[in-house]
């Protein structure tokens, strides 16, 4: 897999962000309508889409496997398998874009809303 | 309100909603991937709010509160066969260690500073190297 080269600000932001928190909506688990991975994929989602843009979740916007492989751990594999899931429930849409191809994803909130509220 | 709206409401809700936020620190990630990270958080946030015995084990109720598996405690749902994986790695990593029934835990958190401090170096480290060979 190919690096992404990071300049200074990106090496000192990677370095000096202890203090940064994704924030992990307790009712993602507790509805019963995702496992634990599945629901920490889409905080950080969440967290993702919002980056740059406050308040802007319902968006397109692009994840690569190597940034969420950097932020949350999770092998290819396991992305994979997790965001089949996700697509499957209807929890979000992919499309696949450029040459080389980038992921891009856009949450779906009505469903995850509808899945939260239906089991609760 | 239309339905977007609504959903939109709801959503704004549920993340300024503090007492339903689980707040994870994004470091905890480098040295406990995915959800074991917040198995990782929901511990730490259990050392402070619970009171510690003598050999300093303390209750994970609130963790298993906060993951909806407090009626399933010999870990047999989804959530709870994940949480049982988490706590197991992180009592393999040395972090925190378990009682046989894992209802009780004592945490190590001098090991989770080393552990933050040696991925830290590891990636300052390769972040040098990859500036050099640029060079």
């Amino acid at each position: 897999m190919k690096k992404k080269k990071l300049n200074e600000s990106e090496i000192l932001e990677e370095l000096m962000s202890p203090g940064s928190w994704y924030m992990f909506p307790e009712r993602f688990v507790s509805s019963g309508v995702m496992n634990p991975n599945q629901a920490v994929l889409v905080a950080f989602l969440i967290s993702h889409s919002r980056r740059n843009k406050k308040g802007a979740v319902s968006r397109w916007f692009y994840c690569t496997t190597a940034t969420m492989m950097k932020k949350t751990y999770y092998s290819p594999d396991k992305q994979q398998r997790i965001i089949a899931f996700l697509k499957k429930k209807g929890f979000l849409k992919t499309k696949r874009v450029g040459l080389p191809p980038v992921r891009w994803f856009k949450l779906n909130l009505s469903n995850i809303w509808d899945a939260i509220i239906k089991r609760s | 309100m239309t339905t977007n709206k609504k959903v939109m409401k709801w959503f704004d809700e549920m993340m300024n909603d503090k007492r339903h936020i689980i707040f994870i620190r994004k470091d905890y990630f480098q040295i406990a991937p995915g959800a074991y990270a917040l198995d990782l958080q929901l511990v730490i946030d259990s050392y402070y709010r619970k009171k510690k015995d003598a050999n300093g084990y303390f209750n994970l109720s609130y963790l298993m509160k906060k993951l909806s598996i407090q009626d399933d405690p010999q870990f047999k749902s989804e959530n709870g066969r994940e949480t049982k994986r988490g706590l197991k790695f992180l009592e393999q990593k040395g972090f925190i260690k378990l009682n046989k029934t894992i209802t009780r835990a004592k945490l190590y958190p001098r090991r989770i500073e080393k552990a933050l401090d040696a991925a830290y170096k590891a990636l300052a480290k390769e972040l040098k190297d990859e500036k050099e060979k640029a060079k």
